[in-house]
């Protein structure tokens, strides 16, 4: 196990993104960076090297779904996990996601330990 | 050869015949003594195996006896052994559901200080109501809601989500669900069915209370599909936003104000349409 796991949270809510990076604390060997938006993320993305995504989907300039597609057309992340947190509950939202390349996808209001769990579970920790 | 030796106990000379009589009977007497002494060699033989057999079955029954005496220190240390674990299971049990606890604990506060937190990290009322209504998507999960800022006996819509403004009408303090909560000023939720919306019938009224004067009031119309009941950490949300957003949207206001400039429930309204997306 490498002793820092880099995680990328893009997340265009203040309150949202404490909340996840709250969660994501218990995981002693995570190191979180955050992003406003999809372009954000982008950005945040080519500049530095990230073992995991974690992205809402409802956000301005660019949604969640456009940043995991265009996530996967890039070999340096095609195999990275991807966890959709919205509150999009519809089952075809779902499916969706999961096809264009996510490995998860929880709907909001969250629960930390939810989270946690998905973000070992996807990273064998 | 003297006389002496020639004669018997009695003094009669020994004869020939009488020598032969006697080597006999010695030597009778010497087969017999090799026969008896056959008879308690094998004899001796036969006491020696039985004595080793013998000590071969003490040998056996002490082994025996140490055995049974180990199988049962073994089932004592085993039950003792078992009733420990059963213990141990029980307050591994306990610890799980202790940890749970805990987890559930964490979670809920760590809602309610981040809630409390935004809430509280500006002055600006823009801002502010983006904060609220950001904690009403994401933390509570409400679809269709609407912040209402008192006006005299009225209560007018100032931003909403899921319904245009315009088509949400005032509330009259004392009129209706959410006129009665207004007055009575305490928190109200109904036990509708969550998914379904109805503004004339909100499913939760949180009045927004300051020094027990009513400023203002959140109706939830509906909730997220996928949001199956509100939940403990809901109605703690609530009473927080009851509180805290009250606070924060007042101090907001009251800054908005400064300069003698005030502003009426209209134009405050129309404020955040211009500088809040949507």
């Amino acid at each position: 196990m490498p002793d820092t796991i880099r995680v990328l949270v893009v997340e265009d809510s203040p309150t949202m993104r404490q909340l996840i990076c709250f969660a994501l604390r218990r995981i002693k060997v995570l190191e979180v960076v955050e992003a406003d938006d999809g372009v954000d993320g982008l950005k945040k993305l080519s500049s530095d090297r990230f073992d995991m995504i974690i992205t809402d989907i409802n956000m301005p300039v660019m949604d969640g779904l456009k940043l995991v597609s265009m996530v996967r057309n890039d070999d340096t992340y095609k195999d990275v996990p991807i966890i959709i947190i919205t509150t999009e509950g519809a089952a075809e939202d779902r499916q969706r996601a999961l096809s264009l390349g996510a490995n998860a996808y929880i709907t909001k209001p969250i629960q930390a330990p939810q989270v946690i769990n998905c973000v070992k579970e996807l990273l064998g920790i | 050869m003297t006389d002496s030796d020639n004669s018997n106990s009695s003094g009669k000379p020994i004869e020939g015949k009488d020598f032969l009589q006697v080597f006999k009977r010695g030597v009778q007497f010497t087969e017999e003594l090799l026969q008896e002494n056959e008879r308690l060699r094998v004899r001796l033989v036969r006491l020696e195996e039985e004595n080793r057999a013998l000590v071969k079955n003490k040998v056996k029954y002490d082994s025996y006896r140490e055995l049974m005496e180990q199988i049962h220190s073994l089932d004592e240390e085993r039950s003792h052994l078992l009733e420990r674990f059963k213990a141990v299971e029980v307050e591994n049990r306990d610890y799980q559901e202790r940890y749970k606890e805990i987890e559930e604990e964490n979670n809920r506060l760590a809602n309610l200080y981040i809630a409390s937190y935004q809430l509280h990290s500006t002055l600006d009322l823009p801002e502010v109501v983006r904060i609220t209504f950001e904690i009403i998507i994401n933390l509570v999960g409400a679809l269709d809601f609407c912040l209402y800022f008192r006006e005299g006996n009225k209560l007018a819509p100032i931003r909403s989500e899921g319904h245009k403004r315009s088509e949400l009408p005032e509330i009259t303090v004392g009129k209706g669900t959410a006129g009665r909560v207004a007055q009575d000023k305490s928190l109200y939720v109904s036990g509708d069915d969550l998914t379904r919306s109805s503004v004339q019938d909100p499913k939760v009224c949180i009045p927004l209370v300051l020094e027990d004067n009513l400023f203002g009031m959140i109706n939830i119309f509906r909730f997220l599909a996928h949001k199956p009941c509100i939940t403990e950490l809901d109605r703690e949300l609530f009473n927080l936003l009851g509180q805290h957003a009250a606070t924060a949207l007042y101090s907001a206001r009251l800054r908005t104000d400064i300069g003698g400039k005030t502003h009426d429930a209209l134009s405050i309204a129309h404020m955040l349409d211009t500088q809040l997306p949507g």
